[in-house]
């Protein structure tokens, strides 16, 4: 969409530059980093702590790449292109280093509990990477919220979730405390999401890229997962909460939803989504939802019938009307979140079938 | 939306009126704060003081009903300082000597007065957005929903015009729509006077071109608004209602009288997803139909973007979904629609719509597609009135003030106005299901101000009896600074205590928006 | 001003970097908002010359400070000052009263503002009754800079945490113009900024993001703080004691050539602690004979620090070494902050380095991998943690660090572990 958005501005084509990598000459637009040129050239960076829709962090140093003239190996996220530049992203060293990161990063990580896609297991298992040794554990985070659960286990300390509150949200509801073996992540002052200006969005859950973060609506009272990631089906859909659209995934195991995610760079939500978005799904599946139609029997009370009997009462009802009254003393009220076909249909039911233009909807705005 | 939302990112300056953007449109609100944190100007317009609010550059906390003229005295300055774009008004506006002779008669020392802000800040404000090249208007319900709506957006839509701040990325006159398929609602024909894809009733031929695929006559006489059909029930003109997820008896202003209108309604058909007051107290058939996650189709966002509704879960029981309900009451009403197909209906409306023409399924796979999208081949459209307003040249609106529909007196001398929340959704239906947002937010509440929470020795927490001409409702009291001494802020979307109970009959006289915004009330500790 | 009387300077806080470089780099930069901070974070273990200079010879220091931002056209300029200096709070304060009284610092300086620490960790332990030496020991600091060594010794009352040092967070930028001083004419506003209180805030950047009131987590450079440091800025930032050696060499006070003597900390098992300045190329034996009085009675050397914690560990039997930056490199290290420590029997080397690594991986910023994971477990290693054994893979993960690590702390640290290796237990270097 950001493209579409900018040929339609009129914005002139950024100026390019040229550089080479892995002994090719590449060219990218100025202003690129050398990760979006590593991905541009199709080669395959490692990283964990970037997430494109957050400022370049440059702290898990799996994306590091070798630079002609630097005393290091520099962060491919944190670098921005210059021309002439010679880079290495690929080289029996830079495999060593990051073998070496992600086994650091193993001995102190426990695998989350699968309701979320973890990116340090998955470079792991595919790079056959363990961990060499086991650090200490963190302690468990208990919170009374029902919706984002947190494991410090399987946290890496990439500072994503902190910094998507900081830098998108705003809201600054997770922080980065102490150092060295005492660095953690905590909710603000350590108190429950619920206590702190956290507005429950998720969006951490959205970008944590092991699973530390999760839904907690995925997780039994009891503490079994009803499904892992991999098992859900998922569904791409439009949120239903506002005007603005948000694309999400809803993720079902069983006929069940089993949670909701959006996945970053889709739609004008880019990924995010708010509170309701993502956690106010259990209305679905809520037993107030009807089941049967019902009709009101002469005593004035609902009852359950069929759909035979409920059409039955319909005909004999707008038929009495119409006879008595005429078309025009019935009207039509559509709520504004159905779809555009279940609308424009009922606005046919009103105008082709009865008669009326007496169709509208609360949709002021 | 004039503008596409991926735009506002990139906005110097933002007008935000009656909008409290980070609770009602969390995440468009986040590409605002990102241009706040890029440096952007913000002007907020608002009684409250928002999270914008705060963090905005300058922010009119003005009197709930005065938009026409502080907007007026924005022009005013504008006009006066010489910041307008002289060439945009002379070649592409027209009825631009009336407008300024309204304008003139709103200095920014009058406006201020009836509007409770400072001249400075008006003037400060009316420069800042007249002289950022990149400024855009946003709005919401703190516009509309007064008895001089469409003026209210006319004041803006002036605005725009005035500075030539229209019809370029990042540039226009943005409405945030409050319900997910509002926009999509309106284009396809859920309407009293336009057919479906904005085409008037009122003309013949395309009248006939409907009736000739519909196979039937398309009435001629438009048919009665949402406000008009509310009062059709007390004077007669309306017997019957089909109501396919509304809940009126809730969500409609002065919940009394429609309550009192709907015991004379003889026969009403409900298609919902839960029983709601309208269908438990009135409903004489109830339908279950299906949830967003239950059925296939497209909603149409704010910034005109047709996207596509998926299937993930079948609905539970016996709901049918409400493509194949309404297709089945057509064939108990002797019509016969064939199978019912989302994308079948789809390519009805299209066909019919030139808008639309070029909008089908296949293409919407990716990203959806924002009309109007005339054929095949068109891209959509981001961003509308590119070099020049669509309608060939902008239209000046001379506009005045009108005072609310009920002012605040000596009886009654609190001025309630009512809003969403971050954690609900109007009336709560589904929120209210979701232990986790009862967590935050559990209960109605009002905002007071400090200074009359100390006048009547009102603490956080405590309970209150809010009363209006109609009615009263219980509640408990948040003091605050966000909200103007004489002022009350509550959320609309608790059902026990039902805001609406309180609201009046004011509407605005052109499209019937009810005057949700100010309610004149009194307290009973 | 000619500054050619600078070239052979190198800063004195660790680095090492030429002095004249860094002010000639500020001047070229454009535009009149620059600022120079004097780096007065002495936190590297062993090392006590800078508080001493700040007690003894205050004024050289800002006067030196002051010369540097008219060369380089900086009015902001602010002395970031270690916190457990408290005594020497005062001792600037009154300074800067003196020069804006003289007309050399523009009216308004010595505002006292305060840094950005990390969140948990008090800002500042108390130093009272320690001298500056005692204040700057190795086991000070694993004893009580270490943060959650910090909590426990409260819990039983043993140190007691002073209030953070009065002072604000540092405002955002301000505009407005600062008035020239009355006698040079060129406008330089001098205040102080208590520091953080971490061992990683002396590393520049760390600096600069806790004045900025951020975590004091260093940036990536480039950028470098030249270009631009506090607020974007271009910034010039060189230890307390580089400053004085820039003003003494720019009034002609010293008689010997730039950068031909240090101040050295002499500490641990000699007869008289205490900085002096001696030439650079003397040997640590000389050092301690001729100016520290000699080893103390009866001590046999089992290891010594060159130049502070981060130089690592040497053995007895190269006492001897020049402690020039060639002398030094040549059994693999470097003069760092000149801070000489002498440890003595039966002190065991490998608790030495245990306890220098165990200091690195508590003052890890945690910002990156390496650094942050690396450290804890060469710290594991030098202790011999039974539940920790020694691995095959320290090797690349000593390499990770040094090539990996965004900053000096995470690719230095490898170097204390690679000493004891070296020098102490050759026989047990893996493979």
């Amino acid at each position: 969409m950001a493209t579409l958005v900018l040929l339609g501005g009129g914005a002139c084509m950024k100026s390019k530059i040229t550089f080479t990598l892995d002994g090719q000459t590449i060219e990218v637009p100025a202003g690129s980093t050398l990760l979006e040129a590593c991905r541009q050239a199709g080669s395959e960076v490692p990283t964990l702590c970037h997430d494109d829709r957050l400022h370049p962090y440059g702290g898990c140093r799996m994306c590091l790449v070798e630079m002609e003239g630097a005393p290091r190996l520099v962060p491919a996220c944190k670098t921005q292109v210059q021309a002439d530049m010679q880079v290495r992203s690929q080289s029996e060293k830079l495999e060593r280093v990051r073998t070496t990161i992600a086994q650091m990063l193993l001995s102190e990580h426990t695998p989350g509990n699968g309701v979320q896609e973890d990116q340090l297991q998955s470079y792991a298992k595919k790079n056959k990477v363990e961990a060499p040794l086991r650090f200490a554990s963190s302690a468990a985070w208990e919170d009374r919220n029902r919706f984002l659960g947190f494991d410090p286990q399987a946290c890496i300390l990439c500072d994503r979730c902190v910094r998507y509150c900081d830098e998108v949200m705003q809201c600054s509801a997770l922080e980065h405390v102490g150092q060295g073996s005492q660095a953690r992540i905590q909710p603000t002052n350590g108190q429950s999401f619920l206590d702190t200006s956290c507005e429950l969005c998720g969006g951490c859950i959205s970008t944590c890229p092991t699973g530390a973060l999760y839904e907690k609506q995925a997780v039994d009272a009891d503490g079994k997962v009803k499904a892992r990631v991999e098992q859900t089906e998922k569904t791409r859909t439009v949120c239903t909460f506002c005007g603005v659209g948000c694309v999400l995934d809803v993720h079902t195991h069983q006929r069940q939803v089993v949670k909701i995610s959006a996945e970053a760079g889709v739609g004008s939500n880019d990924g995010h989504l708010c509170n309701k978005g993502r956690f106010a799904w259990q209305f679905i599946h809520h037993p107030d939802r009807l089941q049967q139609p019902l009709l009101r029997n002469a005593d004035g009370h609902l009852q359950a019938a069929s759909w035979e009997q409920a059409y039955a009462r319909i005909r004999e009802g707008f038929t009495r009307i119409q006879n008595q009254y005429g078309s025009d003393s019935i009207g039509f009220l559509a709520s504004s979140r159905c779809t555009n076909e279940d609308v424009y249909t009922l606005q046919k039911l009103a105008r082709a079938v009865i008669g009326t233009n007496n169709v509208h909807s609360c949709a002021a705005t | 939306m004039t503008n596409s939302i991926a735009e506002i990112e990139d906005a110097d300056c933002m007008l935000v009126v009656g909008s409290n953007t980070t609770e009602a449109h969390p995440v468009l609100a986040l590409r605002m704060k990102k241009a706040l944190r890029r440096g952007a100007a913000l002007i907020v317009v608002d009684p409250r003081r928002t999270w914008l609010a705060e963090r905005a550059t300058i922010h009119l906390q003005l009197r709930p009903g005065t938009d026409i003229p502080l907007m007026n005295a924005f022009a005013y300055v504008i006009l006066q300082e010489g910041l307008a774009d002289f060439a945009y008004v002379e070649n592409l506006t027209e009825n631009f000597e009336a407008f300024a002779a309204a304008a003139q008669e709103w200095s920014p020392e009058r406006a201020a007065e009836l509007c409770g802000v400072d001249a400075e800040q008006i003037r400060r404000a009316a420069r800042l957005y007249a002289q950022t090249e990149k400024a855009g208007i946003y709005y919401t319900l703190g516009v509309t929903e007064h008895v001089c709506g469409v003026d209210n957006v006319r004041s803006l839509s002036n605005l725009a015009l005035l500075t030539g701040h229209l019809g370029r990325s990042s540039v226009g006159v943005n409405p945030l729509r409050g319900q997910n398929n509002v926009q999509g609602c309106n284009d396809v024909g859920n309407n009293p006077v336009f057919l479906p894809g904005y085409q008037l009733v009122e003309d013949e031929a395309t009248r006939a071109k409907f009736g000739q695929a519909w196979d039937c006559t398309v009435p001629a006489a438009p048919g009665l608004r949402l406000d008009q059909m509310m009062d059709g029930m007390h004077d007669g003109r309306i017997k019957a209602f089909y109501v396919m997820g509304e809940d009126p008896v809730v969500s409609e202003p002065h919940a009394k009288q429609i309550e009192s209108g709907f015991e004379k309604v003889e026969f009403v058909v409900c298609q919902d997803i839960f029983l709601n007051e309208t269908s438990r107290r009135y409903a004489d058939v109830v339908l279950p139909s299906t949830c967003f996650a239950e059925k296939d189709g497209t909603f149409t966002n704010s910034e005109r973007r047709v996207q596509r509704v998926r299937k993930a879960l079948d609905p539970p029981g016996q709901a049918r979904s409400d493509l194949r309900i309404l297709f089945e009451v057509a064939q108990a009403l002797g019509v016969d629609w064939g199978e019912p197909d989302a994308e079948k209906v789809w390519n009805e409306f299209a066909d019919l719509s030139p808008k639309f023409f070029g909008i089908r399924y296949p293409r919407l796979e990716e990203r959806g597609l924002q009309w109007p999208c005339p054929d095949s081949s068109h891209p959509g459209t981001p961003f509308l009135h590119e070099g020049a307003p669509l309608r060939g040249k902008g239209l000046f609106y001379p506009v005045d003030h009108v005072p609310a529909w009920e002012e605040p007196c000596a009886d009654y001398p609190f001025l309630l106005t009512t809003g969403r929340t971050l954690y609900h959704y109007n009336a709560a239906t589904q929120t209210a299901r979701s232990d986790g947002h009862l967590d935050k937010q559990a209960r109605c509440f009002v905002e007071i101000s400090p200074d009359d929470a100390r006048e009547m020795a009102l603490d956080s927490g405590s309970t209150l009896r809010v009363e209006s001409r109609r009615g009263a409702i219980e509640v408990e009291v948040k003091v605050t600074d966000a909200v103007h001494p004489g002022v009350l802020w509550m959320p609309m979307h608790f059902a026990e205590a039902r805001a609406n109970v309180l609201t009046g009959d004011g509407k605005d006289p052109e499209i019937g928006t009810p005057e949700y915004k100010v309610t004149a009330v009194r307290l009973v500790r | 001003m000619d500054i050619r009387c600078l070239e052979g300077l190198r800063g004195c806080g660790g680095a090492g970097f030429a002095a004249a470089f860094k002010w000639e780099a500020v001047r070229r930069e454009a535009g009149g908002d620059k600022v120079v901070i004097c780096n007065a974070d002495e936190g590297e273990p062993g090392t006590f010359k800078d508080g001493w200079l700040l007690r003894h010879h205050v004024q050289t220091i800002l006067r030196g400070m002051q010369k540097a931002a008219q060369h380089c056209g900086a009015t902001r300029g602010f002395v970031y000052l270690r916190p457990e200096y408290q005594a020497h709070g005062g001792i600037l304060l009154e300074a800067i009263a003196a020069l804006v009284e003289e007309g050399l610092l523009s009216a308004g300086s010595g505002q006292v503002y305060a840094a950005q620490s990390f969140p948990g960790r008090p800002a500042v332990l108390a130093s009272s009754g320690l001298s500056d030496c005692a204040l700057a020991s190795l086991d000070w600091h694993v004893q009580h800079g270490a943060q959650e060594l910090v909590g426990q010794a409260t819990a039983q009352g043993g140190v007691e945490l002073a209030p953070p040092s009065h002072g604000y967070a540092l405002p955002p930028r301000e505009s407005g113009p600062i008035p020239p001083a009355p006698s040079s004419g060129h406008p330089f506003r001098l205040d102080l900024c208590w520091g953080g209180g971490a061992y990683i805030c002396g590393e520049e950047t760390a600096l600069l993001e806790s004045m900025e009131g951020r975590r004091p987590q260093p940036r990536h450079k480039p950028p470098f703080p030249t270009q631009s440091g506090l607020w974007g800025l271009p910034t010039l930032i060189n230890n307390v004691e580089t400053f004085w050696w820039a003003e003494r060499l720019l009034t002609g006070d010293c008689k010997t050539p730039a950068g031909s003597h240090r101040l050295y900390s002499v500490s641990g098992a000699v007869q008289r602690p205490g900085v002096y300045e001696a030439p650079v190329g003397l040997s640590a034996r000389a050092l301690v004979e001729d100016f520290a009085g000699g080893l103390r009675e009866g001590a046999e050397v089992s290891c010594w620090i060159p130049g502070g914690a981060a130089t690592g560990i040497l053995p007895g039997s190269l006492l001897d070494t020049p402690l020039s930056p060639d002398g030094l490199s040549a059994v693999g290290t470097a003069p760092g902050t000149a801070a000489v420590v002498i440890y003595s029997q039966p002190t065991d080397p490998r608790t030495i380095a245990a306890q220098i690594m165990r200091f690195f991986a508590q003052e890890s910023c945690s910002q990156c991998t390496p650094c942050r994971l690396g450290c804890r477990a060469a710290a594991a290693w030098l202790e011999g943690s039974e539940a920790f054994p020694q691995v095959e893979v320290e090797a690349q993960w000593l390499e990770a660090m040094e090539l990996g690590s965004i900053c000096g702390l995470g690719f230095t640290a490898p170097l204390v572990l690679r000493q004891w290796r070296r020098w102490f237990c050759s026989a047990e270097v893996p493979a």
